[in-house]
């Protein structure tokens, strides 16, 4: 989100400039009686004189915009992920932090180095980590077993790197089959 | 990428999309219940615009203005980097430790 943000900003920040150089050219052409530049400005108050509120365009235009901007506003106000989670042993003026991209990559290893483990998928909230597994066996007793040594490594992975809140581990299997 | 810079745009943006949707919303509340039949730019603009146009078209001018100053510091806010640039180095090797251990 981060990202898309930064490249709104940079189209919409370009588009005002671009625009107030525009609309600033062609009223200083104007007022020296020179010929327009780019903005067919009679034809564009023909145009709005020519509509009403009321107009099917119109309306159409301003459901859009409405549109657009409750879009933008939901998307900006929506409760983001931190970037960081926090370790243990804060001292005076230093709070150690691990990205939370590595948090979730030591979980994905820790998980896949398990017996028995074909692939996985790492989920992590702050309060959860959610891990899906996909196993090589089609045994459902040795697929709990499986999970239950996939939840120990991964809760013990966790309390090795030293997290001020560990999140609780979960482990859901999904069986799988030699292929 | 600059965590201040982060925060900026994600206030703008909310911003913009609150006014986004806020001029949408009148202008559907306008012509479902206001101004009835009214033109979009009705003659009586026009008129005031040619009977002020003296201190009408520097007012344009000087909200373009503006707004190519806002529009340039936002591009310029997402070039910007927290990254330190340089490192000095102690000539005090001891020293240097003394401080940092």
């Amino acid at each position: 989100m981060r990202l898309v943000n930064r490249m709104l900003a940079l189209v919409i920040g370009i588009a005002m400039v671009a625009i107030a150089v525009l609309v600033t050219v062609e009223v200083v052409l104007a007022n020296l009686g020179q010929a327009r530049w780019l903005i067919p400005y009679q034809n564009v108050a023909a145009l709005l004189a020519g509509r009403t509120w009321q107009s099917s365009s119109v309306r159409a235009v301003l459901v859009a915009v409405a549109v657009v901007g409750l879009v933008l506003l939901i998307s900006q106000l929506w409760p983001r992920q931190r970037r960081f989670v926090e370790l243990s042993g804060a001292a005076d003026g230093i709070d150690p932090v691990l990205p939370r991209s590595s948090l979730r990559k030591a979980i994905d290893a820790a998980a896949a180095a398990e017996d028995g483990v074909r692939a996985t998928a790492v989920n992590l909230g702050p309060r959860r980590a959610i891990i899906r597994l996909v196993t090589t066996r089609h045994d459902e007793e040795q697929d709990k077993e499986v999970a239950t040594r996939v939840a120990q490594r991964v809760t013990q992975r966790i309390a090795d790197i030293g997290l001020a809140r560990p999140p609780r581990v979960t482990v859901r299997v999904i069986t799988g089959g030699d292929r | 990428m600059n965590p201040r810079a982060d925060r900026a745009n994600r206030i703008v943006l909310a911003l913009l999309g609150f006014v986004l949707l806020v001029a949408g919303a009148a202008g559907i509340a306008a012509g479902l219940f206001l101004f009835g039949n009214d033109a979009l730019l009705p003659a009586e603009a026009t008129t005031f615009i040619a009977a002020n146009h003296s201190w009408f078209w520097p007012a344009v001018v000087a909200a373009a203005v503006l707004l190519a100053l806002l529009g340039l510091l936002w591009v310029t806010a997402q070039l910007a980097s927290d990254r330190v640039s340089r490192l000095e180095l102690a000539s005090d090797p001891a020293a240097a430790a003394a401080r940092c251990c």
